[in-house]
């Protein structure tokens, strides 16, 4: 008995590495719910105050580009809305009730990461600014990620350089849509699949996010066709897609709020039902 | 003593930092992403209990997977290396080093020690955290490949940045 102690008391750093390898095993197996787990809000709170205080200082060396940044969005709006105005004065709106679908909340990303396989970033705004999870994020030019955890003031979003979070997309031009799933390689490009062939396609090509999304509005910017080939196991296209949001600067974002979220979801969830 | 821990904490936080606003954020190319925060467990004084190397790579590693949300990988990685330094350590440290319970370090260990002890413990940290974090066994070759040439320049950057920041000590 004597010995057994004294053999632990030698060798019970070993016992210790053993458990606490296993309780990171459970941890990058068990990822998927990890944020439940672990992730708490008490967590989330601490580092988003640290993470927020270090942006706070960087952007003053940032202000001129991100300046531009939205100057060009700001153009490009002005753009759409009197093209918008146009439309309205030619179409007969009697009788029809406008009603607004999606809300913009505007926040700022603290904390980000393109060099993992599963990104993820952080934003300034919580629940208190009306975040929720499973909201879009999207960027002055294009599709950021969708929320995932949200406490009092910090939201974690999962971005779209996530090799877990595949993106509903469509051509622009055919509205032919496939999956946007990243391939962990660069932040710079993602790859479209399930795509057909017939579809003719062509490099410099814009994809869009689809209208079967219920994430993103439809036809915010993806990014533009690179290259492609063609998979031979499935004959789909394997699309290589330049990204036009820059992850790797990534500030201004906008969370958007889908009103008619619980209504499409309840509607589609009770044809589920019917199918089994 | 305490001057001791207080020195390390300071280097944890720092190396903190070094990640967040450094290798965080440089994207030399899809193959390279360098990690500095390692060799806040490889400079561990060499009287620092067993349990004690184990128990702060854990944490270690649990610190950045908490900011990085990236499950337990970063904890295994480094719990693992925890057990290796443990391991590997004795062959590099002589009787009078472990009497003055040295740092391993550029000077302490002798340049070519250091990066030879740096390097493996990089390479075999990067190893298991590039395939834990991506988690595919198809992309097993791939992971190799970037945790080798990470490794050449996370040793790098370890070696400039002890060479910055320790002075050699007078004896």
């Amino acid at each position: 008995m004597q010995n057994l102690f004294k053999l632990i008391g030698k060798f019970g750093f070993v016992l210790l590495f053993i458990l606490l390898e296993a309780i990171a095993f459970i941890l990058v197996v068990r990822r998927s719910n990890y944020h439940r787990v672990i992730f708490s809000e008490a967590t989330s709170e601490i580092t988003g105050n640290f993470f927020k205080l270090y942006s706070n200082t960087r952007d003053y060396f940032k202000l001129r580009a991100e300046n531009e940044l939205l100057a060009e969005e700001n153009a490009r709006l002005r753009a759409e809305v009197q093209y918008s105005k146009s439309r309205f004065y030619t179409t007969n709106l009697e009788g029809i009730n406008p009603i607004q679908a999606y809300t913009y909340i505007p926040c700022k990303v603290i904390n980000n990461s393109t060099r993992y396989a599963r990104n993820f970033f952080t934003i300034d705004a919580g629940k208190m600014h009306g975040i929720k999870p499973d909201m879009g994020v999207i960027s002055p030019n294009g599709i950021a990620g969708v929320v995932r955890q949200v406490s009092d003031r910090f939201a974690v979003c999962i971005s779209v350089l996530n090799t877990s979070f595949p993106v509903s997309v469509q051509l622009r031009k055919s509205k032919d849509y496939g999956s946007l799933e990243w391939d962990a390689v660069s932040p710079l490009y993602s790859t479209v699949k399930y795509i057909p062939t017939h579809v003719a396609i062509e490099p410099g090509d814009t994809l869009e996010t689809s209208a079967y999304s219920s994430i993103y509005p439809e036809g915010i910017d993806v990014g533009v066709i690179e290259s492609f080939t063609i998979n031979p196991d499935d004959g789909y296209y394997i699309i290589k897609v330049r990204l036009t949001t820059r992850f790797t600067a990534l500030r201004q974002v906008y969370a958007v709020d889908y009103h008619f979220r619980k209504e499409q979801d309840a509607i589609e969830d009770s044809i589920k039902n019917e199918r089994q | 003593m305490n001057q001791q821990v207080f020195k390390n904490i300071m280097l944890f936080l720092a190396l903190a930092v070094g990640d967040i606003v450094f290798t965080n954020r440089i994207s030399l190319s899809t193959y390279i992403s360098p990690y500095i925060y390692h060799f806040f467990v490889l400079q561990l004084p060499v009287r620092t209990s067993r349990n004690g190397v184990i128990l702060l790579g854990f944490l270690t590693g649990l610190f950045y997977d908490l900011i990085y949300h990236t499950g337990g990988a970063h904890a295994a990685a480094t719990c693992f290396l925890a057990l290796l330094r443990i391991i590997i350590l004795p062959a590099f440290i002589s009787v009078e080093d472990k009497d003055n319970n040295i740092s391993p370090g550029i000077y302490t260990l002798g340049q070519g020690s250091f990066l030879f002890y740096t390097f493996i413990l990089t390479l075999v940290h990067h190893i298991l955290f590039f395939n834990l974090e991506i988690f595919k066994i198809s992309s097993i070759p791939l992971t190799l490949l970037k945790a080798s040439l990470s490794s050449i320049f996370s040793v790098l950057l370890i070696y400039l940045l002890s060479l910055l920041f320790y002075r050699k000590k007078r004896i």
